[in-house]
């Protein structure tokens, strides 16, 4: 309770320092995957949806759990966890598809991501983002653009343009 | 020898003698019957003369024959005086023979006969070990051998009936011993008997004590049964409401269950509207304020229920506790339930055991009082046997004093003299021999 309200008036304080002026940080929507915390831009987001299946499309890779329709748009659906080769964990009422649109290709695709859980909207100003330590190209260090503090967690903010288009060239 | 036939002959001399004069007596006679005849035809002759002139004819005739019937008459007086002179000395002679032949007989039979007399008082005085001498080979030696025969048998009679009743006495004396035995084990018997009663009816007093007790302690377990039954329907009553309060928790849950996934989705609408205003370029608009604010309400509503959900959850364990606790409870009074009815069964069973222990009892004191009698009935039977033992004891004592009189060996003194003391005497070593033989010599002297 008290870390949901800190955070609300972590993100109250944010709203209020965005009140201040537009060029003050960019907006971040948080979410959980396997206890670790992720950012996307949050101009990036077009919808936050429950969890509710996809239809399986044969010949793809793990992490391509699908396709959903979403109101006559046929979007692919990634699981974020096997994208990351992390530990498997049945979907439960908290697991939800954010759905993107990315740049790919030059040219703009909706996709959707499952996670464990949304989290919070955060505001970054540009010098609290640390870009990512150099840990060789196996590790996708690609997608991730950099690293944030919120309180006392840590916040990965990826580049989700280049995530999707690793993921999805492939199809 | 000789004079005897001389004596034989002279008197068939002299009756040979008698027997002329006998002849010469009958002639005679024979002529006075002749005389007696011819008087009388001349009597008949003479009878009509005589009827006139009778007297004197008569007389004449008369005189005539009287003369001569009195001349006869005298020689026949003669001749008989003279036979009886014959018969007398002959009858003298027959006399003095017979004497001597008398006087030799007595000699010759007199002393083995007398000798028998006496062997045959002697014997009738009880001397059996008296014998005679055989004098000769003729008829009196038999008779002598026929009474030492005679002797001896009764001697060996009277041995065997001195042995047997001796062997009577003995045995007595050993039936009368163990009669006395039998009696004080048939008394042993009854006294034992007794006690087995008395211990019988303690026995059958405390099998009933026990009984009633069991009873008792059945009716209390009965009671316990009953007690127990109760508390087993409250524990399922408890039990069931219980199961009641976790259903109604249950739904609880649920409900909170819905209230978060309400709030989770009021949540995603919030951030979705955020990110409605971001998109719109007015991320410090009024709708990022309603967006923000929706957020955390959701959040906080999120929060709440999952808070009530925790708690709701703790109170659902200590339920479930409760309920097991109740369970446990539950099955634990029917443990005792079971124990409760497994002791009532088993009080019963002491119950039946102890009546029919009782029962046993009572059937063994009825034969104990069956055998107590028979044992009494036995012990008169041992004293009758007893007494009548005894008295054959006295009998055959009575018969070894009543042939003590019997002499059986021989002996110096004198057999009248001292019969009594020679009687005690049989009797003392035959008492004596009893005793050697290790039995009670005192009843018989």
């Amino acid at each position: 309770m008290q870390t949901g309200a800190a955070l609300s008036d972590n993100m109250m304080g944010a709203g209020e320092f965005a009140a201040d002026g537009t060029e003050a940080g960019t907006q971040y929507l948080t979410f959980i995957c396997a206890g670790e915390e992720y950012g996307i831009d949050i101009l990036r987001v077009q919808e936050i949806k429950g969890w509710e299946g996809a239809t399986h499309v044969p010949h793809t890779p793990a992490y391509i759990l699908g396709v959903m329709n979403l109101r006559g748009l046929i979007v692919p659906v990634i699981d974020l966890r096997t994208r990351f080769d992390l530990e498997q964990r049945p979907f439960n009422a908290s697991t939800v598809v954010i759905v993107v649109r990315v740049r790919c290709s030059l040219a703009e695709k909706t996709v959707g991501l499952v996670v464990d859980a949304v989290s919070e909207v955060y505001t970054f100003p540009g010098e609290a983002i640390l870009p990512p330590p150099e840990m060789g190209e196996r590790i996708d260090g690609a997608c991730i653009n950099g690293l944030a503090s919120a309180g006392d967690t840590m916040v990965m903010l990826l580049d989700i343009d280049s995530l999707i288009a690793s993921s999805i060239e492939h199809i | 020898m000789t004079a005897f036939g001389l004596l034989v002959i002279l008197t068939l001399a002299l009756l040979a003698n008698a027997y002329d004069r006998l002849d010469d007596i009958g002639a005679m006679q024979g002529r006075l019957t002749r005389m007696h005849a011819l008087a009388g035809e001349q009597a008949a002759a003479e009878h009509g003369g005589i009827r006139a002139s009778a007297p004197r004819a008569a007389e004449a005739a008369g005189e005539g024959l009287d003369a001569s019937y009195a001349e006869q008459s005298a020689a026949l007086t003669e001749a008989v005086r003279g036979l009886a002179v014959i018969l007398l000395g002959s009858g003298a002679a027959i006399l003095i023979a017979g004497l001597c032949a008398a006087l030799a007989l007595t000699r010759r039979l007199a002393r083995p006969l007398r000798l028998a007399r006496e062997s045959i008082d002697r014997l009738a005085r009880g001397d059996l070990a008296h014998r005679v001498e055989v004098a000769d080979g003729g008829e009196l030696g038999a008779l002598v051998t026929g009474i030492n025969g005679l002797a001896d048998r009764l001697r060996a009679v009277v041995a065997g009936m001195i042995d047997s009743a001796a062997n009577i006495s003995s045995g007595s004396r050993q039936i009368v011993r163990g009669v006395e035995d039998l009696s004080r084990g048939a008394e042993e018997q009854v006294s034992g008997l007794e006690r087995t009663v008395a211990c019988l009816e303690e026995m059958d007093s405390a099998a009933r004590r026990r009984a009633d007790e069991a009873q008792g302690t059945g009716r209390l377990i009965g009671a316990a049964l009953e007690e127990t039954a109760a508390g087993g329907g409250l524990v399922g009553e408890m039990t069931a409401a219980m199961s009641d309060i976790e259903g109604a928790g249950g739904r609880v849950a649920e409900i909170t269950g819905r209230m978060d996934e309400i709030a989770s989705r009021a949540n995603l609408l919030a951030l979705q509207a955020v990110v409605e205003a971001a998109r719109a370029g007015r991320p410090d608009g009024e709708l990022a304020g309603f967006a923000a604010e929706a957020h955390a309400l959701a959040q906080k509503s999120a929060a709440a229920a999952k808070e009530i959900r925790g708690r709701i959850e703790c109170h659902l364990e200590k339920v479930e506790l409760g309920r097991r606790s109740v369970e446990r409870s539950g099955q634990a009074l029917d443990r005792i339930l079971a124990s409760v009815g497994e002791a009532a069964g088993g009080v019963e069973g002491v119950s039946g055991a102890s009546r029919e222990q009782a029962a046993g009892i009572g059937r063994a004191h009825q034969a104990m009082a069956r055998m107590d009698e028979m044992a009494r009935q036995n012990a008169a039977l041992v004293e009758q046997a007893s007494a009548v033992t005894r008295m054959m004891e006295e009998e055959a004592c009575r018969l070894l004093e009543r042939i003590a009189c019997f002499r059986m060996h021989r002996i110096d003194r004198p057999v009248a003299a001292n019969g009594g003391k020679r009687r005690f005497s049989i009797a003392r070593r035959f008492g004596r021999d009893a005793g050697r033989n290790g039995m009670i010599g005192a009843s018989a002297a």
